[in-house]
C-alpha cells in the first residue's frame, strides 16, 4: 500500500472533520498500541483499532470507511477507559460508521442487520426478546438455519425463553420516537446548512 | 534644573519596523528638561553604551531615559554604563518600546504615537527621581543541603571543598537516598553501592560537613546570605553520641516488620540501621512497632546496650542553624505497584516495582542475589518488563516522561541474562529514549547481546492464569495482539515526587509545579537556581534526571553556593521601602502586608530614654522592594524608593496631559 503525502493532500482535513463528527481530535494518538492490546474483537478486524486511529491521523477516509473494524466494534470502551491520551476511539468508530452510513457504503458485515433487528425488538417489547431477534436477523441476512442447532440447549439452561417479557414499552418507544425526531431535526439543519 | 538625555533604540528591526525612531528622538526633544535626544541601531552594544556615558559627559545630564526593550533585559546594561559616566545609576529608567509597544502593534503611526508617550511619561519620572545607594548586606558563610542522595551528597562535598562549613539534613536515619538500594548502574553496570559508599564516608568525614540524620526543615526565616533554618530532630530513642553501631540492639530485638529499604521483600527489626553501610551508623527505633513504646513490653535493646544508648522517653529536637544559601536535593520516589489495577498491582506478589527488582537481584538484598519470585521462590524463566507504567500518560497518571526507565530497564534486562542465562525477557516500550553518552550502545546490547525481546506496544492488562502471570499487549509493529505467559513481571513505575514536597516548597518560600517538582528560575539559564535568592536546586527535586544528572547538578549548585558566599557581603538594589517616621502613627498595617516579614516596629523616644511612639522600620536587607506595604498605608507614610508616588503621579500626569 502507498501513502501518498504531497502539496496537495491535506493530512489534517480528514482528522477535522472526525472531530467535529465526533468531538475526538485523533491527532492526540501516538501509536502505543494500548487499545489493539485491550480489544476483545481484535480476532475479527481486518486493520486493529490503533491502526485505524493511524489511518484517520494520515487522511486515509477511504481505507477506515471500507474496513470491516467499524463494524466489528462492540462499544466495549475498554479502549476509551484505557487510553493514556484520551483517545475516545469507540466515539471514533461509532463517528466512521456514521459517516460510511451517510456515503451509503456497504457495511463489510451484517452487523447492520443485528441492529436493526435489535431496535426494531426494543421497539415492540421494550427489552431484548432473543429469539426474535435472532430469528429476525436470520430473516434480514438470509442465512436462516443460523446458529439454531443452539436454540435447543440454550432453552434447556434457560439462558432464553420463548415467552417475550414486555417492559416499559410505552416509554421506550416515546424514547426511541423523541430520538428519530432529534436525528431528523439535526440532518434538516446541516441540510439547510449546506 | 534638570538636564535630561533621551536615547532611543531601533533594536534592528524590533523596534524600527512599527516605531519611527527618528521621530521619536526628533519630538522628545520638546520635552521640557530634555537637552539631548538621538536614535541608534543597537544601543546595548558597546558603541551605543559609549554614546549614553559621552553624553552625559558633554551634556553634563542629570537623568537618562533609554527608549529599548524591557528592563528586565538591559536594565543593568545601562545602569552600570551610567555609573561608568559618573551618574547615579537609579537617574536612569527605561522606556520599554519593544514588549509593549513595537511588538504588540502593527501601526507605524499609532506605534510612534505610543512611543513618545512613553517617553514622556519616563522623563516625567526620571526629573523627580533621587539619587540611591545599593544597600550592602553581611553574609553568613555557612550552607545547607536539604537531602542526602547522591545529589546532595556531591553538593555538600563540593561547598565543603571549597572551604565553606555545610550542614546536610536527611530525611532518613541514613544518607545515601535511593541510589545505595541499586544492584548495577547503567551504561557501565557498575555496582552502584561500590561508587556510592566512597563518597558516602568522604562526606561522613569531612571536617566542615555536619550530618543531621532522621531530621526534617521546621521553619526558614531570613533572606540570601542570611537564613535561620529550625531543624526538627525527630525522635529517635538513640542516643547518637554514646551509640557505638556495635549492633546488640537489632540482633537481639524480637519484631520484624517488612524493611522499607528492600521495598517490603525483606524484614527489618523494630529498632535497626536501613542498610550495612548506613552513615551514620546510629540505629533508630520504629516507634509504631516498638513493642516497649506500642505496649510498655519488651526493653531488650535497652538492657543488651553496652553503652546505654537507648532513651525510650525522647522526645522530637529542635535546633538552629544560620546558613548564608541552601541546596535543596529532595529527590524522588517511585509510583508503587498498587497504583495499577489494570497491571494486577497490589493482587499479585510477583508483580513488582523495578526497584523491588533491584532488590531482588542484588547482592546485598533479602535474598542475597539469589533471583526468587516473591510469591513461592520459584526462579523466573521468563521475565516480561513494562515500560511507560504511570508515565506518558496524561489521561490517568503523569503527563512527562520519567526519563531514566529506558536505560534501567535495558540494565535489568542484562541483570537477569547475567544471573538465568536460559532465561527468555521480554521489554513492552512505546519509545526507547537512550540519549547520553553511551546509552544508545547500550540499549542496543541489551537487544543484540544479552537477548532481550523488544516489543513496541503497550500492555493492556495482567492477570493470573494458575501459576503463570499473563500480559496482555499488543506488537504495533506487526499489528498484532500478544500473550506472553510469564513468572515474574516488572514495572517500570513513573518517577513521582516526594511526599511532603509541597509543604517544603512553601516553608522554604520556592515554587513547585503541577506535578510537585519545584521549579528554577529559568530553565535553561538559570536550572539551579530558584526564584527566591539563595535557595538553589539540584537532581530529581526539579524533575526526573539519571545519577550522572543528578551528580553534574549537585556540582553545578554547589558552584552557585561558592559563588555567592565567596563575598563578604552582598550588594543589594537599594530599591527598598522607607519609612516617614514623622507622620507614621504606627498602625502596622504595612507589617501586617509585608510578605517577607521586613518590617518590624521601632521605639521612638525622648532625650530622657521615655518612650514616646512607636513607628514602623523596614530592614532593607529583608525588604525586596514589592510596593506591597505602600498602598495600605493610611497616612502615606510609607513609600518605595525609586517608585515614589511623585515619580509616579509624575508618569500619569504625563501621560494625562494630552
Amino acid at each position: 500500500m502507498l501513502i501518498k503525502i504531497g502539496r496537495e493532500v491535506n493530512l489534517l482535513a480528514f482528522s477535522k472533520k472526525l472531530e467535529k463528527e465526533t468531538g475526538t481530535d485523533v491527532r492526540k494518538c501516538y501509536q502505543c498500541g494500548k487499545c489493539t492490546a485491550g480489544c476483545p474483537m481484535n480476532f475479527e478486524m481486518d486493520v486493529s483499532p490503533s491502526q485505524v486511529i493511524r489511518f484517520c491521523q494520515l487522511g486515509m477516509e477511504e481505507k477506515v470507511l471500507n474496513s470491516r473494524t467499524i463494524w466489528y466494534c462492540i462499544f466495549c470502551d475498554t479502549c476509551s477507559t484505557r487510553c493514556p491520551q484520551g483517545v475516545d476511539i469507540k466515539g471514533v468508530m461509532d463517528g466512521l460508521r456514521r459517516m460510511a452510513v451517510a456515503r451509503n457504503i456497504k457495511p463489510k458485515s451484517n452487523v447492520r442487520f443485528l441492529e436493526k433487528a435489535f431496535q426494531s425488538i426494543i421497539y415492540l417489547f421494550g427489552r431484548v426478546y432473543e429469539p426474535g431477534m435472532v430469528g429476525m436477523y436470520n430473516l434480514r441476512s438470509g442465512n436462516f438455519l443460523h446458529d439454531v442447532g443452539y436454540f435447543p440447549l440454550m432453552l434447556r439452561k434457560r439462558k432464553i425463553s420463548l415467552k417475550p417479557h414486555f417492559k416499559r414499552t410505552r416509554e421506550v418507544r416515546q424514547v426511541m420516537k423523541r430520538a428519530q425526531k432529534m436525528k431528523l431535526r439535526k440532518a434538516k439543519e446541516l441540510e439547510e446548512a449546506k | 534644573m534638570a538636564r535630561i538625555g533621551v536615547f532611543v533604540c531601533w533594536c534592528g528591526s524590533n523596534i524600527a519596523e512599527t516605531v519611527e525612531v527618528s521621530k521619536v528622538a526628533e519630538v522628545s526633544k520638546s520635552i521640557p528638561g530634555v537637552v539631548y535626544s538621538v536614535d541608534y541601531k543597537y544601543m546595548c552594544s558597546d558603541p551605543g553604551q559609549e554614546l549614553v556615558k559621552n553624553a552625559i559627559k558633554e551634556y553634563k545630564l542629570t537623568g537618562v531615559v533609554v527608549a529599548s526593550c524591557s528592563p528586565r533585559m538591559h536594565e543593568k546594561t545601562f545602569r552600570k554604563a551610567a555609573l561608568e559616566a559618573g551618574l547615579n545609576p537609579y537617574m536612569l529608567e527605561m522606556a520599554n518600546i519593544r514588549e509593549q509597544c513595537s511588538w504588540v502593534h502593527n501601526n507605524m503611526d499609532e506605534g510612534t504615537q505610543k512611543s513618545i508617550d512613553l517617553v514622556r511619561m519616563m522623563v516625567e519620572k526620571v526629573k523627580r527621581n533621587k539619587p540611591l545607594d545599593d544597600i550592602s548586606i553581611p553574609v553568613t558563610k555557612k550552607a545547607m543541603v536539604i537531602g542526602g542522595g547522591v545529589t546532595g551528597i556531591q553538593a555538600a562535598l563540593d561547598i565543603a571543598s571549597g572551604g565553606i562549613p555545610v550542614v546536610l539534613v536527611e530525611k532518613e536515619s541514613s544518607i545515601g537516598g535511593k541510589m545505595s538500594a541499586l544492584d548495577e548502574t547503567f551504561p557501565t553496570l557498575d555496582c552502584s553501592q561500590c561508587i556510592l559508599t566512597p563518597k558516602m564516608v568522604e562526606v561522613a568525614q569531612h571536617p566542615l560537613v555536619q550530618i543531621i540524620s532522621y531530621a526534617e526543615i521546621e521553619k526558614l526565616e531570613g533572606f540570601v546570605g542570611n537564613f535561620k533554618a529550625t531543624i526538627r530532630k525527630k525522635a529517635r530513642y538513640v542516643d547518637v553520641d554514646a551509640c557505638t553501631g556495635c549492633g546488640t540492639c537489632w540482633q537481639k530485638c524480637p519484631v520484624k516488620v517488612d524493611s522499607e529499604f528492600e521495598q517490603g521483600l525483606g524484614k527489618r527489626k523494630a529498632i535497626f540501621i536501613p542498610f550495612p553501610q548506613a552513615i551514620p551508623s546510629r540505629p533508630r527505633i520504629d516507634a509504631e512497632n516498638c513493642l516497649k513504646l506500642t505496649k510498655d513490653r519488651c526493653g531488650i535493646c535497652e538492657k543488651v546496650c553496652p553503652t546505654k544508648a537507648i532513651h525510650y522517653d525522647d522526645k522530637d529536637e529542635f535546633m538552629e542553624v544560620e546558613v548564608g544559601a541552601i541546596v535543596v536535593a529532595t529527590g524522588y520516589k517511585i509510583m508503587p505497584v498498587s497504583a495499577f489495577p489494570e497491571y494486577g498491582g497490589g493482587q499479585y506478589p510477583d508483580v513488582v516495582t523495578s526497584l523491588q527488582f533491584e532488590r531482588m537481584v542484588c547482592a546485598s538484598g533479602p535474598t542475597l542475589g539469589d533471583l526468587k519470585r516473591p510469591s513461592d521462590g520459584k526462579l523466573p524463566e521468563t521475565v516480561v518488563f513494562v515500560k511507560c507504567v504511570g508515565s506518558r500518560d496524561p489521561e490517568h497518571y503523569h503527563s512527562y516522561c520519567s526519563k531514566i526507565c529506558c536505560m534501567y530497564v535495558a540494565k535489568q534486562t542484562m541483570l537477569y541474562r547475567h544471573k538465568v542465562h536460559h532465561g527468555n525477557c521480554y521489554v513492552f516500550y512505546i519509545d526507547v529514549r537512550s540519549n547520553g553518552k553511551n546509552y544508545e550502545e547500550f540499549v542496543r546490547r541489551a537487544q543484540e547481546q544479552e537477548g532481550a525481546q523488544y516489543i513496541r506496544g503497550r500492555v493492556s492488562s495482567i492477570y493470573k492464569d494458575g501459576d503463570d502471570m499473563v500480559v496482555e499487549g499488543a506488537d504495533t509493529l506487526t499489528n498484532s495482539q500478544i500473550k506472553v505467559k510469564c513468572d515474574l513481571v516488572v514495572l517500570a513505575t513513573a518517577m513521582e515526587a516526594p511526599d511532603g514536597i509541597k509543604q517544603l516548597a512553601q516553608k522554604l518560600g520556592i515554587g513547585y509545579d503541577q506535578h510537585g517538582f519545584l521549579t528554577e528560575a529559568h530553565p535553561k539559564l538559570r536550572p539551579v537556581e530558584t526564584a527566591t535568592a539563595g535557595i538553589f536546586l539540584a537532581g530529581c527535586a526539579l524533575s526526573p534526571r539519571d545519577i550522572p544528572d543528578s551528580v553534574s547538578e549537585g556540582s553545578a549548585a554547589a558552584a552557585k553556593v561558592l559563588g555567592l558566599l565567596s563575598k563578604d557581603t552582598l550588594d543589594k538594589e537599594g530599591v527598598v521601602a522607607i519609612v516617614n517616621e514623622l507622620t507614621c502613627v504606627g498602625c502596622q498595617n504595612c507589617i501586617r502586608v509585608c510578605p517577607y516579614n521586613a518590617i518590624e516596629l521601632k521605639d521612638i523616644c525622648n532625650r530622657q530614654g521615655e518612650l514616646q511612639r512607636q513607628v514602623a522600620h523596614v530592614n532593607p536587607g529583608l525588604c525586596t522592594g514589592c510596593g506591597t506595604c505602600t498602598p495600605s498605608c493610611p497616612s502615606r507614610s510609607i513609600e518605595l524608593q525609586g517608585f515614589r508616588d511623585t515619580e509616579l503621579y509624575a508618569e500619569i500626569n504625563a501621560l494625562a496631559e494630552l
